[in-house]
């Protein structure tokens, strides 16, 4: 009857004690014994089925080990699959975006400066080589990166896949990076260095600023990391993208800076492209839709860091995170993409952008924003002329708004 | 905007002679407020210029004083944050 059983189950049969539990996908004609009313296993919890496919005659379920023996006895089981858990490479979630349609217009981001303020990057990974323009930290070393986080981050904003022939590729693979490290080796650090962190981006004249971090508690955005966030956006013309959070499904989970006003917030969206269940929902404190936009964040495939404490290694140089940490960095991605394709464009118009483009899910605005992010839509959208806002005139700056309307003119 | 969060005022009444740490915002350049930050016991962490302001750690004591000093725009916990 061992025929019946794949052979990367048997091997796990053989390591998994007798009651541990185990996730299987089981091919049978008609209807199983085991499925059939008042079935033994099932009554006894024994059997704990997760799904039912129709165009296939199988079933997902979750059974202990010693009960596939009983199973495999089932006239009516053909086969038993390990049901294995998949993952999202940066092959899948970049182009789900539509980001390469973005590079086949040229547009890699070059010339665009990304601040990713995070626990730091391994410089020596192949696929930032020449693109690290500047690395510092704000709570000890010299930014190197001792847990992986922020290396995997960078990897999805900004990864060139030059280990992987191409293949683990970042958003915007030709944008230069600044490192800032505002986390230890944990994962863990402070408002105040978050806010040091930024005032170094800011002098290093950087485009866009990746925050794949927050706090717990849900916020209204007064607080000074948020308010400095808002400020930076608003006074500098730096867009800055935040992740939501990963405490959802409940609502108003979301903490600062994530509850920041003017920043890019981002949520996170599974392979099916459903928002996923971990990821921090709005509404603010204050009331405020909160997600804005959601991006790929769950089973990401992206750089790994030589020394990394996080993340599940798929291969060398590579590993696999969950997150609104992950979904965060396609955003900023895709913001650099939009600002080397119209340098003209504020951190409210490529917000508008991305939003406006997004896909509807069909989800709660408090779980999706707008929806999930396509950047082909967006960069559609960021490429039309852009009408003068009431309060640019009223703010005398008439001159930069007329050469932009002639601009577009000419 | 109220100087100080009241469920802050009431962590730092309850245990005044623990250290907190806080981001206190001051009017205008921080730099000119040292002195006296030293003078309450404070140590100070990060300078802000875009946000005027200063990390400061030192006894929640010393902290709930500030909320008496004109400078002082408001006074929150440095929280922690951490990766998502």
């Amino acid at each position: 009857m061992a025929y019946k059983i794949s052979p990367d189950l048997q091997m796990r049969m053989r390591s998994a004690a007798a009651t541990q539990p185990l996730r299987i996908i089981v091919r049978h004609r008609g209807l199983p014994a085991f499925m059939r009313s008042g079935a033994h296993a099932l009554r006894a919890g024994e059997i704990a089925i997760r799904r039912q496919y129709r165009l296939v005659s199988a079933t997902a379920m979750e059974v202990s080990a010693s009960h596939i023996e009983t199973l495999i006895q089932d006239d009516t089981v053909e086969y038993i699959w390990p049901d294995l858990p998949v993952h999202t490479c940066l092959d899948v979630s970049v182009p789900r975006i539509r980001a390469p349609q973005i590079w086949n217009l040229g547009l890699r981001g070059e010339g665009i400066r990304i601040a990713i303020l995070d626990t730091g990057v391994d410089p020596q990974h192949p696929d930032f080589a020449g693109r690290i323009a500047a690395m510092t930290s704000f709570v000890g070393g010299d930014g190197s990166d001792d847990n992986g986080h922020g290396t995997h981050v960078a990897g999805i904003a900004a990864g060139s896949g030059a280990a992987s022939n191409g293949r683990f590729r970042g958003v915007a693979p030709a944008a230069s990076l600044y490192i800032a490290k505002v986390l230890d080796a944990n994962g863990d650090g402070l408002m105040s260095n978050v806010m040091a962190g930024i005032e170094w981006a800011v002098t290093q004249d950087v485009h866009v600023i990746n925050l794949s971090l927050g706090g717990d508690t849900s916020g209204d955005g007064t607080d000074a990391l948020s308010t400095l966030c808002d400020q930076v956006v608003r006074q500098l013309g730096i867009a800055i993208c935040v992740a939501a959070g990963n405490n959802g499904p409940s609502n108003s989970t979301i903490g600062a800076p994530g509850v920041a006003r003017r920043v890019i917030t981002v949520g996170a969206a599974d392979d099916a492209d459903h928002v996923a269940q971990f990821s921090s929902r709005g509404p603010t404190l204050d009331g405020r839709i909160k997600p804005d936009i959601v991006f790929p964040g769950t089973g990401i495939v992206s750089a790994r860091a030589s020394n990394a404490r996080v993340g599940r290694p798929t291969q060398p140089y590579y590993a696999e995170l969950s997150g609104t940490s992950m979904a965060t960095p396609h955003a900023t991605g895709a913001v650099a993409l939009l600002l080397q394709a119209n340098p003209n464009l504020r951190p409210e118009d490529v917000k508008r952008a991305l939003l406006g483009g997004a896909l509807d899910l069909n989800e709660m605005p408090t779980a999706q924003g707008s929806g999930r992010g396509d950047l082909l839509a967006a960069y559609q959208r960021a490429m039309r002329p852009t009408p003068v806002q009431p309060e640019e005139v009223a703010a005398g700056n008439w001159w930069g708004q007329l050469r932009r309307v002639l601009g577009d003119i000419w | 905007m109220e100087k100080m969060a009241p469920a802050l005022h009431q962590k730092l009444g309850a245990s005044p002679d623990s250290i907190v740490a806080l981001i206190v915002r001051t009017d205008g350049d921080p730099a000119r407020y040292l002195p006296r930050l030293a003078e309450l016991g404070f140590a100070v962490g990060h300078q802000f210029r875009l946000l005027p302001g200063v990390s400061v750690r030192g006894r929640a004591r010393a902290a709930l004083s500030l909320l008496d000093e004109a400078w002082v725009l408001r006074v929150e916990e440095d929280q922690p944050v951490t990766t998502m």
